[in-house]
């Protein structure tokens, strides 16, 4: 089966959206697999995924602001 | 009146053949860090499945407590203990200061004996009692040092007694308390906990002091490093749970009642008058002597350092082979050592460290009825043991028909 290749941008989204759930996953399966222990995996997925969602807020804050500031 | 039909004279715009415009690329780095946002939710579900049973299963233990077991116990040992040393080395404590005025009180307020009756060398007929511990501080405060009756109206021969004493001349704020455990009437009973040692382990019991045997109960403390962090050996009911390993200090109980603390020699195999033995980390005084190796870091196991001041906890024997407890905070292990030594310990195991599972318990009735701490900044409950626990932990009673 071979996925269409023009598609609307919003399919494109999704389909990336997809690859990277995939992706993620394996990388985590990867990471469980190779660990000492499933509590070494809990403690540094928290500090990464704080890390990460910390960047989202202030990078989603800083683009509002500026949006803001336009109007 | 009637529409006339429409009839199509424009082609609409043909979607087949407009070209899109390519879609935005997403820069590489957001799919990354998007990639490992999922990769974190992804591990984190899979730990929450592991963690969520351990923390809601605990019944005496906070959330945070039992969240550090659970890192320990699931590869996070070195974490949990690098962390332990960055906080109580950023806490450590400073030397000097004004010293104490006051102790607090243990015990029931009656000293164990009166100058110059019952001790050594006072007579055949008098029972054996421990001689006051010679304070470490001077001018010594009032009640330093002297051995006090645990329980409520006990007899000439009181099983347990308590006393408190300034630890450390560096450090004069700090008090250690130190219980003692008359041999010829107590004897020693190791109980394991709900989660420690953990399965398989036959004859668990439900980690508390069995109801039955409470009318005997004198005493209760906290049993020693877990298994995965002391890398030493258990025997439990006359049967190997754990490797035992030579050169260990070890608290053994012995199948006629008798007990005793030993550097084990005996290799893997269980003698045959054993009933449990318990082992945790090299001697601190052994021969009446101080372990020459207090200073030295690695051999005192996977936990913070023993230069570390914490809470900490030990088990020593007298010369007679009386037990004696010793716990305080802010001790290191040569300071820890030093306590026992004071209090007349000739060969000392180190128990438990840290505030969450340093626990001496005595009771001033029988029963277990009102139960205490040894020091006031124990934390823990006083009724810790008489409902299930997760730890392993002594358990000290009255021989069989002895008198209150």
């Amino acid at each position: 089966v071979r996925l269409p290749r023009n598609v609307s941008p919003a399919a494109a989204r999704r389909r990336s959206l997809l690859v990277d759930v995939v992706l993620g996953i394996l990388v985590g399966i990867f990471a469980i697999t190779v660990a000492a222990g499933i509590g070494v995996v809990g403690f540094f997925a928290l500090l990464c995924a704080l890390v990460v969602v910390s960047w989202y807020l202030i990078e989603g804050s800083i683009r509002l602001a500026r949006r803001k500031s336009r109007r | 009146m009637v529409r006339p039909m429409a009839t199509a004279t424009v082609d609409p715009p043909s979607r087949a053949r407009r070209r899109r415009p390519p879609p935005q690329r997403v820069p590489i780095w957001r799919r990354g860090r998007r990639v490992l946002l999922f990769a974190c939710l992804f591990c984190l579900g899979a730990a929450a499945l592991s963690w969520l049973p351990a923390v809601s299963g605990s019944r005496n233990l906070s959330i945070s407590i039992a969240s550090v077991e659970w890192l320990r116990s699931h590869g996070g040992n070195p974490i949990a203990t690098q962390i332990e040393n960055w906080y109580y080395q950023l806490n450590e404590p400073e030397k000097g200061g004004p010293t104490l005025t006051s102790l607090p009180q243990v015990g029931d307020g009656a000293a164990a004996r009166i100058e110059g009756e019952g001790g050594e060398g006072s007579g055949e007929a008098a029972p054996y009692s421990p001689r006051d511990v010679n304070p470490l501080i001077h001018p010594k405060l009032p009640g330093e040092g002297v051995w006090q009756k645990a329980g409520a109206k006990v007899g000439p021969e009181p099983p347990v007694l308590l006393t408190t004493f300034r630890s450390d001349p560096e450090y004069p704020q700090f008090v250690a308390g130190v219980a003692w455990m008359s041999a010829p009437r107590t004897e020693l009973v190791y109980t394991p906990g709900t989660a420690e040692p953990p399965e398989p382990l036959e004859g668990r019991g439900s980690g508390e002091v069995p109801p039955g045997m409470r009318k005997r109960l004198v005493a209760t403390f906290n049993g020693g490093f877990p298994l995965e962090t002391s890398n030493a050996g258990l025997i439990y009911n006359g049967k190997v749970v754990e490797t035992m390993v030579d050169g260990i200090a070890t608290v053994v109980g012995y199948r006629d009642g008798g007990f005793d603390i030993v550097k084990w020699e005996s290799g893997t195999k269980v003698p045959k008058n054993v009933l449990f033995a318990k082992q945790n980390l090299p001697p601190i005084i052994y021969e009446g002597k101080l372990n020459p190796n207090l200073s030295d870091g690695p051999e005192w196991g996977e936990t913070v350092n023993n230069a570390t001041r914490v809470w900490r906890s030990g088990l020593g024997i007298d010369a007679h082979g009386n037990l004696m407890y010793a716990a305080a905070n802010y001790q290191t292990v040569e300071s820890l050592a030093k306590v026992l030594k004071a209090a007349g310990a000739v060969r000392a195991i180190e128990l438990d460290i840290n505030e969450d599972w340093t626990s001496f318990i005595s009771y001033r009735h029988p029963g277990a009825s009102e139960p205490s701490n040894l020091l006031p900044e124990m934390y823990r409950s006083p009724e810790r043991y008489l409902v299930p626990d997760e730890r392993d932990f002594f358990a000290v009673y009255l021989k069989p028909k002895q008198p209150w």
